[in-house]
């Protein structure tokens, strides 16, 4: 009798105490990441927006203008670029789309035991540092070898 | 081979391959094998499993396995400075912003196709993730 309502008053303390600690407790937590946030996310993305908007100081004069953003759209190279860009992303995604669907079903339906070693081949070769693959690849397409 | 847009190509699929494949192998680990049974009892063959089963099912994986690769390819310039070279066709979006900041000093233009970029990113994602999600209630 007595034990059941010590639980119910242990529960109900800890529901009160968690509802009053719940603000400052959150808030305590969160305040480093979010000023992590802020500084070095939120600041910078701002300086961002108001450099794109400046005028600079080869024309007089300060104030604001949206001549950056005409000439960024209207360049013809710029242009260029785009496509070039978004048809290398489009390739390269399909061709991996090609291998990771197969890889995925081949892990999932058919590896068995398997499974757990090709996952771990993945994710340990992405723990190697972008630009040392991308070091190792130009090693292996290159033709003077490691010159 | 280096220094053309193959190679970029090659490079780029290789580096982004594990986050293609963890979040299709999330969804697929989702789907009931006896899913495949039942399409097999009624007559499908491989492809009409793969095609009417296998990617209806995984597509939520599809979707976010896009935004994850698509998002950074585009904004990519480490690999096309080195596999790339100054071949034709390999210039992409990631080395001009660099350029123009650092290269040419033009501050005003390299934010402003920043954040275009950053817009066109931020669609995308949009877009993508609301595919997911219709997918997800159909199915």
């Amino acid at each position: 009798m007595s034990s059941v309502g010590e639980v119910a008053g242990l529960g109900q303390t800890t529901r009160i105490s968690g509802r009053l600690g719940h603000r400052g407790g959150v808030l305590g937590i969160l305040f480093a990441p979010v000023t992590l946030l802020l500084v070095l996310f939120l600041a910078p993305m701002l300086i961002m927006v108001q450099m794109s908007v400046l005028r600079f100081a080869p024309s007089t004069g300060g104030g604001y203008t949206f001549e950056h953003y005409g000439e960024a759209l209207t360049n013809e190279l710029n242009r260029t670029i785009a496509i070039n860009t978004t048809f290398i992303a489009t390739v390269a995604m399909t061709a991996m789309l090609l291998i990771a669907i197969p890889l995925a079903y081949y892990m999932v339906f058919k590896a068995g035991k398997r499974e757990l070693l090709i996952l771990l081949a993945l994710v340990l070769a992405d723990e190697l540092a972008p630009v040392v693959k991308i070091y190792a690849w130009q090693v292996i397409l290159g033709r003077e070898g490691t010159g | 081979m280096i220094y053309s847009r193959f190679a970029v190509i090659l490079t780029l699929a290789t580096t982004y391959l594990t986050y293609t494949t963890i979040p299709i192998y999330a969804t697929m680990k989702a789907i009931d094998p006896a899913v495949f049974e039942a399409s097999k009892d009624l007559g499908a063959g491989w492809w009409q499993q793969t095609r009417k089963v296998l990617i209806p099912l995984a597509a939520p994986g599809i979707f976010i396995a896009m935004i994850l690769v698509y998002i950074p390819m585009l904004t990519d310039f480490v690999t096309s400075d080195f596999v790339g070279g100054a071949a034709e066709g390999v210039y992409m979006m990631g080395q001009r912003v660099r350029d123009l900041i650092l290269q040419s000093g033009d501050w005003g233009t390299g934010a402003a196709l920043n954040l275009l970029l950053l817009t066109m990113s931020g669609v995308l994602a949009l877009v993508s993730y609301r595919l997911a999600k219709l997918n997800r209630i159909e199915t």
